[in-house]
């Protein structure tokens, strides 16, 4: 974990109220991992802004967000112009562990859909086949697809109204396609998640929730346990990726 | 940090408190730092005047269901509900670590009855590397004690004369704004023996989500922090020092090194930084290195002599 100036070198509207920033520091991307995220503190703001890692470059040292503005500071994030600097702390959680697997299935809802293309990059690098099924409410919404298609996955667009790609959401495009893989990987709201680990019995989930602190001290981002309710994760520190039936959603 | 450093043994920033000699009047507010684990991965937590941990409770507490913290105007507000992993872990595990750096430990100490809360404060107060107790009767976001025991005088001095009978460390009572009159309750706790005062814990306060109409925390309400009360804190603490003679520790808002003269001056002899953390987790070191600097800008030759200054003008 680190915590680093870095500079904005991009920051566009790429679907309806979704940007993508690209950030420039010197040391942040040297221990990141695919599913990680980074805390960008924003001007004004009590509390930072957590948002996965979508890709990065470790030889530029450069991190691809993907956000969606949801509030102020998100808001104020897309106001950020080339050049400005961010305070970020990271890289942070825990990210998704890489199978070598012969062929993964990649399950992306809405902003879930960002951290996904840094893990097709890295199943790619370790010889996966890759399949993802991204799903969002509408087309005005859909981004991701030349990204992952540019590394080479097989992409299906679902969208709820049917106005782009399949007509449904992701695990009806799934089951309509018969979509399989040696193991599953999937970000994105929790009702899709539920879905996710009522069809999957080997892969990965990623988690998004409220934070505070983003670092492990202030247990604001805890779940439990599936099996042992004693038992609890910080969805910061030990996750926010957590292996499919690990805990209760 | 390098310059850092160099305060750590600066003689104007000393102050000492019952239980308490620091090299600093500057540390984290409980629940805002965990036992420390995380923010030691960026930097050394001996540069701190002291530490207060987690609230530690009897038994083990997964605390409320999630969301539990909503952000607000100038603050937040959580509703963690006391997680941790209970006495005896934070003992065997976390005390041992935190007393490998040199700098002070403050165990806060919570319960749902009286009888829960001695036993816990009899054990941490006798565990080795514990300086002092800060007695959490403040709590906004538990249903069995906390708050309870902090908005009734009668109550809260019970509660501290019990707990000081089985204490080896002086017992520091932290306070709850969510009260008619703090005076009165500040006054009771000293008369059943605390060695100091800590104030202010979090104001209670609520926020709704627009699109279904639901409060955001899971818990409903929860407690505000950050700088947005800081104001409070500073009337609070001016009016609390004016009634008792045991030192306060003194914390709300504070998320600059001005913020902490302003609350000495109200009367705090050290003060504690909690909602900042999460804003800057270097926010303590920070605080510390520029605080000279600040001190010099209004004439404070030595930390000690802010507290209370705001009585003597």
């Amino acid at each position: 974990m680190l915590d680093e100036k870095m500079k904005v070198v991009d920051n566009l509207c790429i679907a309806k109220d979704t940007w993508k920033m690209t950030l420039v520091g010197r040391q942040i991307t040297e221990e990141m991992k695919a599913g990680q995220f980074i805390n960008l503190q924003i001007e004004g703001k009590t509390l930072r802004r957590p948002i996965s890692v979508s890709s990065f470059d470790g030889g530029m040292a450069s991190v691809t967000i993907i956000y969606k503005i949801v509030g102020e500071g998100t808001q104020k994030m897309s106001e950020m112009k080339v050049g400005e600097e961010i305070d970020v702390l990271g890289p942070l959680g825990n990210g998704f562990p890489i199978e070598k697997v012969a062929s993964a299935l990649l399950i992306g809802g809405g902003a879930g859909v960002a951290p996904l293309v840094q893990l097709a990059r890295d199943l790619k690098a370790v010889g996966a086949q890759v399949k993802a099924v991204i799903g969002f409410p509408t087309a005005a919404d859909v981004y991701g697809v030349s990204e992952l298609e540019a590394l080479g996955a097989d992409v299906v667009v679902s969208t709820d109204d049917g106005s782009k790609g399949f007509k449904g959401n992701v695990m009806e495009a799934i089951k309509d396609k018969d979509l399989t893989g040696d193991v599953v990987y999937a970000c994105g709201p929790v009702p899709m998640l539920k879905g996710v680990e009522g069809g999957f019995d080997r892969g990965y989930i990623s988690l998004d929730i409220r934070m505070a602190c983003g670092m492990g001290a202030c247990m604001a981002c805890v779940v439990k346990d599936k099996e042992n309710p004693e038992k609890y994760y910080r969805v910061c520190k030990e996750g926010p990726v957590f292996a499919i039936g690990q805990v209760e959603l | 940090m390098s310059k850092d450093r160099q305060n750590v043994n600066n003689d104007r920033l000393r102050v000492s408190l019952p239980g308490l000699e620091m090299k600093n009047p500057v540390m984290p507010a409980s629940g805002c730092f965990g036992f420390g684990r995380e923010f030691a991965e960026l930097y050394d937590l001996s540069l701190l005047g002291g530490v207060v941990m987690k609230a530690a409770t009897e038994k083990p507490k997964f605390g409320n269901p999630t969301p539990r913290v909503a952000e607000t105007p100038g603050g937040m507000l959580n509703a963690i509900g006391l997680q941790n992993p209970g006495v005896d872990k934070i003992i065997e595990r976390e005390v041992k670590w935190l007393k490998g750096f040199d700098t002070c430990v403050i165990a806060n100490v919570a319960g749902s009855a009286v009888d829960d809360y001695v036993r816990t404060a009899e054990k941490i107060g006798a565990a080795e590397g514990i300086d002092a107790i800060e007695l959490n009767i403040s709590c906004p976001n538990v249903k069995e004690g906390g708050i309870a025991f902090g908005t009734d005088a009668k109550v809260a001095a019970k509660l501290t004369s019990e707990v000081k009978k089985v204490s080896k460390v002086p017992v520091y009572v932290k306070l709850s704004p969510n009260v008619t009159d703090i005076v009165e309750i500040a006054t009771a706790v000293e008369a059943a023996g605390a060695d100091g005062l800590s104030m202010i814990n979090t104001l209670m306060g609520m926020r709704l989500d627009l699109k279904t109409g639901r409060p955001i925390i899971a818990n409903k309400t929860g407690g505000l922090s950050g700088p947005a009360i800081k104001p409070v804190a500073v009337r609070m603490i001016y009016q609390v020092y004016q009634a008792v003679k045991i030192p306060i520790i003194g914390m709300g808002g504070i998320s600059a090194s001005e913020d902490v003269l302003e609350l000495m001056y109200a009367g705090a002899a050290a003060v504690a930084v909690g909602t900042a953390n999460f804003t800057d987790p270097f926010a303590c070191p920070k605080i510390i290195e520029r605080l000279p600097e600040v001190m010099d800008k209004y004439g404070i030759d030595k930390i000690a002599d802010a507290t209370g200054l705001a009585h003597r003008v």
